[in-house]
């Protein structure tokens, strides 16, 4: 009996000290004066109960006013009216400031609790996944606002902060299309999460339009390397667009130090950069063209884009093979939880993509298609030579993203795209890519991840001239296999690592004439393909010094070879042919036999100091090397355009790039101002020589001249993010010059002086401005100035023998063409949203060239030297287009 | 719709092609000169046969690139001068025409020769000093022609609409290469024809002329020849509706080997003119081989020194495999309205498409 007497009597004395409820403990008069803290404190030891709040926060409070015996509970929600007391559990109770609060509902999911063992140094990760579907998600944005560290979820939808510290540690979670998440996480003795597994639900109610990107808002003045340029879709989508098209190019040269020489220009130009100057990629694989319909339309179908990132340089030591810019194009997954249609309708283009799972929460697929029907205005028309105008694109972009398991993930994109046109001529333009990657993510722990990506990329393109008597078809081509196998290590939330290894072979045909039909007028020609191969070996490390310096630091070493099966000449310089050397000999290479080898090493580090949370200082140098070369005839009034490889007489390319900006923002963050100067030295810059003909030349190489290219400016950006009116304003001031004093008279142009490259564009403008009419409509406005760019003209004429005119031409790119300025509008009306309707859609209303300028696209003279221009769109352009998805 | 549709044709249409020009920076003109002299006189070159040629040298200036006519230099000195210190004095003509009134005169092989202009401002211009072709030309080849066709536009019922016309080539035979040298050729023409006014008397003065077209085969052919033997196509001649072969036809055939250098200014001035047959080439200036040492100003054109040879040759409808008709007298005959004829058909004198005379050239075979 006095054994059963004990033990009940240790059960009520345990229950009375170890079970007690919130609602039994009190506070007397007594207690007046004490500090809340350790009052608090007094009461988890006493209680076995935990209080979970901030003790800095709580720190000033002392008890007061307590009159009567009263529940401790009633006397914290009485008394601390700027923070809410939240009952997590009988023993838990978490207090929270009031502005903390009015974030979410407070409902039990929004708190974790992690073990108080943990609190000296959490180390916070987890992951983000589709609270219907349990799909990952891959670049969610998971980060602090106190402390403003961001992580963007990986292919595996995790991410990892790194080690905080505190008593509570706010935390939110962003997708677009997602409703947000917020979390407070707190340490108690009762603690039991690990780990934060975050649900995101799709947006079903309408929500304000916000703009959400991967990006921190201070990423303007904390991001390490200088001349980087992150555009989000919603970004994207913001610049007016032609015809209802939503371009990333075209945005991208809205932004300080890019620009295009005008419409019809294929490419962008990159702080006086040559288009081929840019490595253009989507999701690993090289995209030689990046240009639909003129130029107005790029290759990269909106739809289907995660993000846009330019490096206005060559960005880290993953990147190489060009020196101007390198523009990564990533495309998104496909929903794997739901089947969805989206696309959109317009006056001369229409897309249309599909998305869903393949095996449910397991691997999906993305797939998308754009085609024009512009000729349907051209034929409608009486006028002949407009009949005999026609213009047309189509593109397909696919994507299939499988998880093997929870460490090994398979991506699978494909890309082919045709375009053609003709202009009044019976000459048709033609060009067309093919592209496929394959890539596998593997995670080997937490911190240490792989990526190995297998990529084709193929590009032809081809002039068909349409003549019963001399029709023929001149093409050349370029088709590139690779691989590239990164391994990156996250040594602490300091310091990244990242080491790989790249090869990229190409086979290049510089020229192939084949003729029509029977007749004996056109000859038939085909130059010599050209074999290479391109390597690289490579390290980045990213690493905080301090709290106010950073470094990214990066080295590679890149390895070139030529190789044959090819024929090259040996010249005679001493007995010219024309004014090209003599063909003295021919040297003939085996399958595979080593014709011509470079190498180099290419650094690249990046500096960076923060002068405060507001603003810092960024200096950076690059070194690149570019092995194959884009050889422009920047006279012609049509896409000539062609590649060659380095070899015997053309060395590789080499760029030099220092920079130096400051970067502020203004208002908490609302404005991003930056200045940044650049100053780029290019040796073994590529033009052709007075006179070369650059079309089926066998010697072209010996026609081809190397020499110095210099640019340098400043850029500035203002850009406001948030509010009503949001937008940015972009001015660059530079200059892209070129000296080639080559070795003989023949190689030397303008006589050996500095002059303009063909994309010396010394003002460039873009005002970009976003006013949010209402919660489902804006007005987006775009204005663009630049200064004309360079020409050679004739100057002068004489008749000579039987010719009545023999011209004379100006000095190279002595000349400008007129000034290029143009505005923009569009307005966007969204549909109301509704949790039972799946179809969302938009119109967007654009209105192109708005006050009609007849903007320059190429300048053409006839043989007697008579100028006129061509304006492709020389008057105001209205469109409508309709944007769905269900 | 309808309207919208036109309304959007409209903006495209309006927006396209229109005359742009420049400010030129420095519009002060240069001197062109257009000069040759060759291994064969005056008195030779009447024996191809022809009227006989002098060396003339042209002076010009350049005209901005909306002038039509050339400005002719007038009040230069020019003289022409070899190494071993000879020199010939050049009279001026009209229309910046000087001419070497010299019916011997003629380049030797060997020898070098400089043109030297001086001009009323007192600036001299030179040119490099040049010389024949140091390979020995073999004689020329005979001219023949070979029968072909020629796809062609033609406006039928205000339609343009392909058609084989069938055309005559005119080709020289290059002689087999046997000096193991490059061989520059150009080869010009100078084309003469007999017209005959159908509906006249063969009496008649006005009946028979001889007509010559500055315009017509106005071109030249070019070939670097490695080793000859082969026959080279110079022109083509329409044989249907051409008048000008009915009764008979003739060109004086040039020939010139030339030095590389020489040879390279006329194909790039071909090519700069006739454009590629492919796609645009980057515009470019010519060469010269002439230079101020007073710091005058900018010099085009070339002064050459050929090896020259030259054919006649002789054509008409009946050496045709096939039968062509003379449709002169048909065409005449036709009415188009009140009033006569066409002048030409009564008169050769009134010839349309060329200058006629009706003074046989002494060199005309009987």
């Amino acid at each position: 009996m006095s054994r059963i007497l004990c033990i009940a009597l240790l059960l009520v004395s345990a229950g009375m000290s170890v079970a007690q409820d919130f609602k039994d403990i009190l506070v007397y008069p007594s207690d007046n004066g004490k500090i809340l803290s350790d009052f608090l404190s007094e009461q988890e030891r006493t209680n076995a109960v935990d209080f979970v709040f901030d003790a800095k926060k709580m720190k000033p409070y002392t008890l007061v006013g307590i009159s009567q015996k009263q529940r401790l509970i009633d006397f914290l929600n009485d008394y601390l009216t700027n923070f809410k007391v939240f009952r997590y559990s009988d023993q838990i109770i978490f207090i929270v400031d009031g502005s903390t609060a009015e974030k979410f509902s407070l409902k039990k999911e929004n708190f974790l609790l992690f073990d108080e063992k943990a609190r000296s140094e959490i180390n916070l990760k987890g992951k983000v996944e589709d609270g219907i579907s349990h799909d990952r998600l891959i670049g969610a944005k998971v980060y602090l606002p106190r402390t403003e560290k961001t992580d963007v979820t990986d292919a595996q939808g995790r991410f990892n902060l790194g080690p905080s510290q505190g008593d509570i540690i706010e935390l939110d979670i962003e997708y677009i299309g997602y409703e947000p998440n917020h979390y407070i996480i707190g340490f108690s003795p009762f603690g039991k999460d690990t780990e934060i597994s975050a649900s995101l639900f799709p947006i079903s109610r309408e929500l304000e339009s916000v703009t959400i990107t991967a990006d921190r808002v201070d990423e303007n003045v904390t991001a390490k390397i200088t001349g980087v340029e992150n555009l989000s879709i919603a970004n994207i989508k913001i610049v007016p667009a032609f015809l209802g098209e939503v371009d990333p190019i075209r945005s991208l040269t809205t932004l300080p130090g890019v620009s295009t020489v005008g419409e019809l220009a294929s490419g962008f130009n990159v702080r006086g950069g040559e288009s081929g100057q840019n490595l253009v990629l989507q999701d690993g694989a090289t995209i030689y063209n990046p240009s639909h319909l003129f130029g107005f339309f790029s290759a990269f179908n909106s739809d289907m884009v995660s993000n846009v990132t330019l490096y206005k340089g060559g960005g880290p030591a993953n990147f190489g093979s060009r020196i101007s810019s390198v523009l990564d194009v990533s495309l998104r997954n496909g929903d794997s939880g739901k089947h969805t249609v989206s696309g959109g309708l317009g006056l001369v283009s229409s897309r249309l993509s599909l998305e869903g799972p393949i095996i449910r929460n397991k691997s999906s697929y993305l797939v998308g298609g754009r085609f024009s029907y512009c000729n349907w205005l051209v034929k409608a028309t009486d006028n002949i030579s407009l009949r005999n105008s026609a213009a047309n694109f189509r593109d397909f972009t696919g994507k299939i993203f499988h998880t093997l398991n929870e460490k090994n993930y398979l991506t699978l994109s494909g890309y082919n795209s045709y375009d053609d046109f003709k202009l009044a001529t019976d000459s048709v333009f033609s060009w067309s890519t093919s592209n496929v990657s394959l890539k596998w993510d593997h995670t080997f722990h937490e911190n240490l991840f792989s990526a190995l990506t297998v990529f084709s990329s193929n590009y032809y393109s081809e002039v068909h001239s349409i003549s019963e008597i001399e029709g023929f078809r001149y093409a050349n081509a370029i088709r590139s296999v690779g691989l590239k196998y990164d391994v990156t290590n996250i040594l602490s939330e300091e310091s990244k690592f990242t080491a790989g290894v790249e090869s990229t072979g190409t086979r290049m045909e510089p020229g192939k004439l084949t003729p029509d039909d029977q007749f004996d007028n056109v000859i038939p020609q085909d130059m010599q393909d050209q074999r290479s191969l391109e390597s690289a070996l490579y390290v980045q490390w990213d690493h905080n010094l301090s709290e106010k310096w950073s470094l990214s630091a990066g080295l590679r070493y890149s390895y070139f070879l030529r190789f044959g099966k090819e024929d090259i000449y040996t010249f005679n310089y001493d007995l010219p042919d024309g004014r090209y050397p003599s063909i003295r000999d021919t040297v003939s290479y085996n399958n595979g036999e080593v014709i011509k080898r470079y190498s180099g090493f290419e650094p690249r580090i990046s500096l960076s100091f923060l002068i405060n949370t507001m603003s810092s200082v960024k200096a950076s140098y690059y070194r690149g090397f570019q092995y194959l070369h884009l050889i422009s005839n920047t006279s012609s009034s049509t896409p000539q355009d062609y590649w060659v490889t380095s070899g015997p007489y053309l060395k590789p390319q080499s760029g030099d790039q220092y920079s130096l900006g400051f970067f502020r923002n203004l208002e908490d963050h609302r404005y991003e101002f930056s200045v940044e100067g650049f100053y780029k030295n290019i040796a073994n810059a590529v033009d052709y020589m007075e006179g070369a003909d650059i079309t089926l030349n066998p010697s072209l190489e010996a026609g081809l001249s190397q020499g110095k290219g210099l640019a340098y400016g400043v850029e500035v950006l203002l850009k406001k993010s948030t509010g009503r009116v949001s937008g940015w304003l972009a001015y660059t001031w530079s200059r892209s010059l070129r000296k080639f004093a080559g070795q003989r008279p023949e190689l030397t142009i303008n006589k050996g002086e500095y002059y303009a490259s063909a994309y010396d564009q010394p003002h460039h403008l873009s005002v970009i401005l976003n006013y949010q009419l209402g919660l489902r409509s804006f007005l987006s406005a775009n204005f663009n100035y630049s200064t004309g760019r360079p020409i050679t003209i004739p100057v002068s004429k004489f008749s000579y023998d039987a010719y009545l005119s023999v011209l004379n031409y100006s000095d190279r790119n002595d000349y400008r063409i007129d000034d290029y300025h143009r505005l923009d509008l569009s307005l966007t009306l969204k549909d109301k949203a509704r949790n039972n309707k799946r179809l969302r859609s938009e119109w967007v209303i654009s209105v192109f060239n708005v006050y009609s300028r007849k903007n320059t696209y190429s300048v053409s003279f006839n043989r007697y030297g008579t100028a006129s221009k061509m304006a492709v769109l020389g008057s105001i352009f209205p469109s409508v287009s309709y944007n769905f998805r269900f | 719709m309808k309207r919208l549709r036109f309304f959007v044709l409209f903006l495209v249409i309006a927006g396209c092609v229109e005359p742009y020009e420049f400010v030129v920076k420095d519009p002060s003109p240069s001197l062109v000169v257009e000069a040759y002299i060759s291994d064969k006189s005056y008195n030779e070159t009447l024996a191809y046969p022809s009227d006989g040629r002098y060396f003339t040298v042209k002076l010009s200036e350049t005209g901005d690139v909306t002038n039509v006519r050339p400005v002719p230099v007038a009040g230069a000195v020019v003289e022409l001068r070899s190494r071993e210190g000879e020199t010939w004095l050049y009279e001026e003509g009209n229309g910046g025409i000087y001419t070497l009134f010299d019916n011997d005169f003629k380049a030797r092989k060997g020898v070098q020769y400089q043109l030297q202009i001086t001009l009323p401002d007192e600036h001299i211009y030179e040119s490099e000093w040049e010389s024949m072709p140091d390979v020995n030309v073999p004689p020329m080849g005979d001219i023949g022609f070979k029968e072909s066709q020629k796809q062609v536009y033609v406006m039928e019922s205000n339609q343009w609409v392909l058609r084989t016309k069938q055309t005559v080539i005119a080709n020289v035979q290059v002689p087999v290469n046997t000096c193991g040298e490059e061989i520059h050729y150009r080869w010009s023409y100078a084309p003469i024809w007999i017209y005959v006014a159908p509906l006249i008397s063969q009496a008649d003065p006005a009946y028979r002329c001889w007509a010559t077209d500055p315009y017509y085969l106005d071109t030249y052919a070019l070939q670097t020849d490695r080793s000859g033997g082969y026959r080279k196509d110079l022109f083509d001649l329409l044989t249907v509706r051409n008048e000008r072969i009915f009764e008979k036809f003739s060109a004086l055939v040039t020939q010139q080997a030339m030095t590389q250098a020489y040879y390279n200014f006329w194909k790039e001035m071909k090519d700069q003119n006739e454009g590629s047959p492919l796609l645009d080439t980057p515009p470019f200036n010519l060469k010269t081989n002439f230079s101020s040492p007073t710091g005058g100003k900018k010099v085009s054109g070339y002064f050459g020194v050929t090896a020259e040879q030259a054919k006649r040759w002789y054509f008409d409808r009946t050496q045709l495999s096939y039968y062509m008709p003379n449709t002169l007298r048909a065409d005449c005959l036709v009415v188009y309205g009140p009033g006569p004829p066409a002048e030409e058909c009564t008169d050769c004198r009134a010839y349309s498409f060329g200058k006629a005379v009706n003074v046989k050239p002494s060199w005309w075979p009987q």
